[in-house]
This record gives C-alpha cells, structure tokens and sequence, in this order.
C-alpha cells in the first residue's frame, strides 16, 4: 500500500510538471501560430473607437488569413500599458501611441520598423506632413519610425453657444473677450471655463497654449532640446503668469487638480462651465454622445501682445508604428489599409481630424470643418511639451508642478524653476 | 485527600510519545510541490529579479541596454524629495491605519459578539467592503469626493454643514492622506472584526462568569478579562493590518495617483511611477526593494514582540 502510494505521488507529480509544461507549449503556440495580427491602441471610445473596429471588421472580411484583433487601453493608463507591451518579447504587430519621447525610446531600444522609405513615399497624403508637430513626433536621428493617423489641434476653446447666449455675451474673438466673458460669467455663479487637472496633461495643454503663443515654436523645440532655451526664460514663465491670473479670478472650478478630464468634460457638457480648453479630440465623442447645446470652437485666442499668436499646439496626435517582430510584412500591409483614403472617409465621417488630405472634406460633419481647415493649413505647429520631454520632466515634474500652481500653492516662478531643475537633471544643461 | 507515600516519589507517568511517521520527500511532493512551485515562480524568482535590476540602470526596453551600476540608485534615493515624502507618507499611513483597523475591529467585534438585534446584519456589512475591488472602491470614492459633480459637498450643504469646509478634498495637499487612509481602514477592519470575533467565541464563558462573581462590571470584564484573552489576536491583527497598508496601492493610484503634487505620493506608486512611466526601471526597483525591507523589518519586530509577550505568559 505504502508503496503504491509513492508510486501514485511520483506519477500526480509528474502529471502536473507535464500538464504545466503542456500548458506553456500551449499558450506559446497558440500566440504565433495562426497568422493573425495584433493591434494595441488608446481607441477606447467615441468617434475613434467606432472607426477602427469598422476598419478592422473590413480588413478581417478581405484577409480571412491574417485577421486583426485589438486591445484598447483608456488614455489614463495607456502610456504605461503600451511602454510595458513594447518591452516585453511579444509586443503587438501595430501600435497607435503618441510618439514624440515614446517614438525616440522604441527606436532606441530597435523595437519599431524604420519607417523612412515608407514615408517618403506615401507623405503627400497626409496632412502637416512637414509640420514641425508631426516630424518630431515620429522621428529619431533622421529616421521616421511612426506615421500621423490624425491632426489634431490641441490649443481648442470650445464653448456653449446657448450658455454664452442666454448671458448677453457673444462668442469670443480675442483673449481680452475671453477674459470679459469669464468675469461676467462668475458674477452670474457659473464656472468660466472647465478644467480638470487631476492627471497632469489637461492643465499642462493650457500653459502650452500660451507657450505657443508667447515662445513661439523654435523657443520651445530648442528648450526641449536643451539648446540656447531654457524653462526659466521670461516666456515661459510669463505663460504659466497667464494660468496663474485666470486661477487668481477664480475662472476655473474649485478643486481643479481633483477632478480629470471626464469631469471637466462633464462639467461643460451639463451646462455648468461655459467654456472648455482641449484638443480636438473632444469632438470625436460627439458622435456617440452629441452635447446637448451647441458648440462652438475655435482657437484659443492669442493673448495681446503676443509675438507668435498664430503658432499653434498641434500634432499628429494619434500615431502609428509597426513594432519589430515576427508579421512585419502583414502589419506594413494594414498600414496602408488604414491609412488609405476610403479608411481615412470613414474615420471623418465618425468626427475624427484625419491626417489622411481629403477626408475631413469629403464625409467630415460640416461643423468641424473650419477647426480642421485651420490646423491642417498651420505652419508653425509646437508638438505637445508633456510627450517631447522625457517623462521624467514632461509626465512627472511639469505634471506635478502645475498641479501646484493651479492649487495656488506655488508662483510661476517655481513652477518654471522646477521644470528646469528637471530638465537639467534628466537631459543635462542648456547649451548656448 | 490525604495520600500515603513509601520511599522515593514515583516518577510522573508520562505516555511515550509516539513514534513520529517519516515521510519521505517524493511521497510529499504532491503537496506542496505545486505550491512551491507558484511560490518560487511567482514570488521568489521575481525577488530576485527585482533586487538585480535595482542594482542596474535598466529603463525596461532592452536588455541590451541594461547596465550595472552597484548601488548608485540606493544612494540616489537619499537625495530624492519624493522618496523621502512617500516614505513618509507609507510610515504615517501604516502607522494611523493600523492602529485604527485594530481598535475600530476590536470594538465592533466586542459590540457585535454582544448579540444584540441585527448583529449578524452589521456583521455582513462590516464585512462587505473587503470583497470589493479595490479599483471599484476608489473609483467610487474618488466620484463621491469630487468638488465638482460629488455627493459629500451636496450632503454637507443639505444637513447645514456646506460652511464646515473649504469644499475641497483630494484636492487639498492636507486632507489627502488621512482620507486616503480612512478609506482603506473602511475597507479592511471588517476583516480583521471577524478574526477578532472568532477570537472571541474561543474564550471559555467561565473566565467571565468568575470575573462577575467577583463584581466586575461589564466593562471592567472587557479590560481586565477579555482584551487581554485578546493579546495574540492583537498581535497578529496589527501585523497583518500593517502590512495590509503597507501594499496599499490601488486605491491611492485610482483615486489620486499620489498626487496633487506627490501630497499623497506612497512607496508602491512612486516606485510604479518610476518603474512604469518614467522608464526608470532600475530605480523603481531600488524603491521596491526597500518597501519589501521595511515590510520584513517590520514582520520580524512584530514577530518577536509578540512571541516574547506570549512566552512571559
């Protein structure tokens, strides 16, 4: 008996190191046999989300052979979802991301195609091609690794048209109405403009604005790149003064580094913030989820006196590599699918600001035309601060240090001071 | 009752103790051989792992790129104002939560032992928080806390309170942490409550029937017969409490990710934040590293204290 039960431990013991081992054959199997492609993007919902299941559903149906799945990841945790993807053995065959930091690290690492040649040949079609924006946020040393899906413009001050309306004011042309607007707003217990700092980005995208505006373009590319500009420069800090003066006249909501940018979004969207400062990529929920008034948009207004106020922030935004790895030839193929112009109708159609030259135009809704018009034709385009800087600098200390200047609990001065302070850690000094 | 003895007492009589059955290790290894193996796999092995990149440079891309620099990135800790204010931060957070968790679950459960109506109901939803998501619980309260579009600041207004505060709550760099650590003593002392009821149930009536013979009030039986019955109970509730806010993380990620400002900012997201987002893999390491010696520092003091008291016993 006793003997049997040895043998019968031996054998239970064996079974489960087979069936473990079987186990890892089977999932290693399963994930590269087949042929089949995989796609990681921030496409969560709206506009975006709805478009590329569509393109994905076309695609499936043409190529039953290399069929395409997705994993969506929200934009709050993206970042790092999509960082720990590319730096694991089995990262996914196409990645939407963000480029600018992202796009120099993955390339660095050899972890994305070199996308050159492809490029060269296929960017006639797309829009801000040549756009300062576009070109650092998917190069590296010379070598384009990620391609535009979108060009969108991050400096947008949207607004309530019925909520300006039923209060006498008319929608604003210059900053100065902006700043009008907001104090007769608060004199009537309605919040001037929606703002939501709680992750970092919504409030840093505001002091861009204004770093666009008072910097220029070349000032804050050089910055960033730690050439003859540095985050102390006057500029800049009096670009965080003009965050500062709007937290001074009480513009924003209470609790702004509280609550994100759902929040804020719900904050406009239920008619108790007349104005909201984002990307134009508010408007891809509107198709899902129309506001309930209607909106108008425009670029933020140039403060005055401002020597660049027609340099706007505006990106390919949403970007597009092929990581390196096992269906390269397939995943180019997809490439070109989904950013061809028949692809490229259907995501403007669903509201979304194609990089892709005609599409907005052809099946784009009427209302963000105008918007669409003015980035795609912008020549001086500043591409977003926050993913230019390594994250230590972009998604760590100007994230953080803004938060404390929006709570009133630091000047511009530190803030600026903080940011170089980073900046000369994590990059070195600011050459002359 | 007298006893007559001759001679030499008669050694007590002790049973022979018996024989102890040898296993052998093959016949064992059904047992905790599939165990051992999650352990090591899961536990171990990435142990190892984690105290080998914090003694690199690593920034979680290529391993091409990974380089070993000693222990440059414990002494950079030192300099490092965030990892000083989250060590603080986990070191207040520990402390307040534990000792809240354990008198807030001693005294429902010596309310609740009572037998009082609907102690078997309060039982349940003391209880019900712990099989929560963490995720979902911080999503909740980070809603409800929101000056914005929350419910606190509503209720506080409806019952005549709007004008005790400022409005503001994760948002404020001074309320923060203590709500942080609110919410994670409600969501775990119902736990702990029911060892301690557990505990308990395991104390013979007798000792608190002697102690009312001899005129102890109620209250006077609680301290002087049934806290101190409690003694062990305490012990390994305050451990487990302890190390329970140690880990905290999830709820500090959703609902703030340790902000405005690192207000909030604890060991476990800053050495995340490192590791995850700022590409510093080696140096989030080095941080996790060090939450893993405080939390067997703090295992073994524990352990020792109370193995010691119960031996004075």
């Amino acid at each position: 008996m006793r003997r049997m039960t040895r043998t019968g431990a031996l054998l239970a013991a064996g079974t489960v190191v087979v069936m473990a081992m079987t186990a890892c054959g089977a999932g290693t199997g399963g994930q590269s046999s087949g042929g089949s492609l995989t796609l990681l993007s921030e496409w969560t919902d709206g506009g975006s989300a709805t478009s590329i299941q569509s393109t994905i559903d076309s695609w499936n149906s043409a190529n039953p052979d290399h069929k395409m799945s997705q994993r969506s990841i929200g934009n709050e945790d993206f970042m790092t979802a999509s960082r720990t993807a590319m730096s694991g053995s089995n990262p996914p065959d196409v990645l939407q991301f963000e480029g600018f930091s992202d796009t120099a690290d993955y390339a660095k690492a050899g972890k994305l195609v070199d996308l050159t040649s492809w490029w060269n040949a296929n960017k006639s079609r797309f829009a801000l091609a040549d756009s300062p924006g576009v070109t650092r946020a998917c190069t590296y040393q010379g070598k384009v690794y990620c391609v535009p899906m979108s060009a969108n413009a991050q400096s947008v001050l949207f607004y309530n048209a019925k909520l300006l309306s039923d209060n006498g004011i008319a929608p604003p042309k210059t900053y100065a109405d902006v700043v009008a607007a907001g104090e007769k707003l608060k004199a009537k217990g309605i919040i001037p403009i929606a703002l939501g700092d709680k992750d970092g980005w919504p409030g840093a995208q505001l002091w861009m604005t204004f770093v666009a505006q008072l910097c220029g373009t070349d000032t804050a590319d050089n910055a960033v790149d730690r050439k003859g500009s540095q985050w102390t420069d006057q500029c800049f800090t009096q670009a965080a003064t003009q965050v500062s003066d709007l937290v001074k006249k009480g513009f924003f909501p209470s609790g702004v580094v509280g609550d994100d940018y759902n929040a804020m979004v719900s904050l406009f969207e239920s008619g108790k913030a007349a104005f909201i400062s984002t990307g134009s990529w508010f408007i891809g929920s509107w198709q899902s989820a129309p506001p309930p008034f209607t909106v108008g948009a425009e670029y933020f207004p140039a403060v005055a006196g401002a020597a660049f106020p027609d340099d706007k922030v505006a990106y390919g935004g949403d970007v597009v590599g092929i990581p390196t790895g096992k269906n390269q030839a397939e995943a180019m193929k997809f490439l070109d699918y989904l950013t061809s112009l028949d692809q490229a109708k259907v995501w403007a159609k669903n509201y979304y600001f194609s990089a892709i030259k005609g599409a907005v135009a052809a099946t784009g809704p009427s209302n963000i035309q105008s918007l669409y018009d003015q980035t795609a034709q912008a020549q001086d385009t500043l591409g977003s601060l926050d993913l230019q800087l390594p994250p230590a600098v972009g998604q760590d200390t100007l994230y953080n240090a803004f938060q404390s200047l929006l709570g009133g609990k630091s000047t511009p001065a530190q803030f600026t001071a903080a940011l170089e302070k980073s900046a000369n850690t994590a990059q070195g000094p600011s050459q002359p | 009752m007298a006893t007559l003895t001759t001679g030499a007492p008669a050694p007590p009589r002790v049973a022979p103790k018996p024989a102890r059955k040898r296993r052998s290790w093959p016949a064992l290894i059904p047992f905790i051989g599939p165990a051992l193996g999650f352990y090591v796999m899961f536990l171990i092995i990435p142990l190892i792992g984690t105290i080998f990149l914090s003694l690199t440079d690593w920034n979680g891309f290529d391993f091409a790129q990974i380089h070993f620099v000693g222990a440059t990135n414990y002494t950079a800790l030192a300099h490092d104002p965030v990892f000083v204010s989250a060590l603080l931060h986990t070191l207040i957070f520990v402390a307040v939560a534990m000792v809240l968790k354990t008198v807030g679950s001693l005294a429902a459960a010596l309310a609740l032992n009572e037998r009082l109506p609907l102690s078997t109901m309060f039982r349940a939803i003391y209880v019900m928080p712990t099989v929560i998501s963490m995720v979902v619980i911080g999503v909740v309260f980070d809603l409800a806390l929101s000056p914005t579009l929350g419910l606190l600041n509503p209720l506080l207004k409806a019952i005549g309170l709007g004008h005790a505060t400022n409005g503001l709550w994760l948002d404020d760099p001074h309320k923060v942490l203590p709500i942080l650590i609110l919410v994670d003593v409600w969501q775990n002392f119902g736990i702990y409550m029911l060892i301690y009821i557990s505990a308990l149930v395991a104390i013979p009536d007798e000792l608190g029937e002697a102690a009312r013979v001899d005129g102890a009030s109620r209250w006077q039986e609680i301290r002087r017969v049934t806290i101190p019955m409690l003694r062990s109970t305490t012990g390994i509730v305050m451990l487990l409490s302890g190390i329970d806010s140690l880990k905290v993380f999830a709820t500090v990620y959703v609902m703030t990710r340790g902000g405005p400002n690192h207000a909030s900012e604890v060991l476990s997201t800053w050495g995340y934040s490192q590791a995850f987002t700022e590409d510093n893999v080696g140096y989030g390491s080095a941080i996790m590293v060090v939450l893993l010696a405080i939390a067997f520092v703090f295992a073994f003091i524990w352990l020792r204290l109370f193995r010691s008291k119960a031996e004075d016993r």
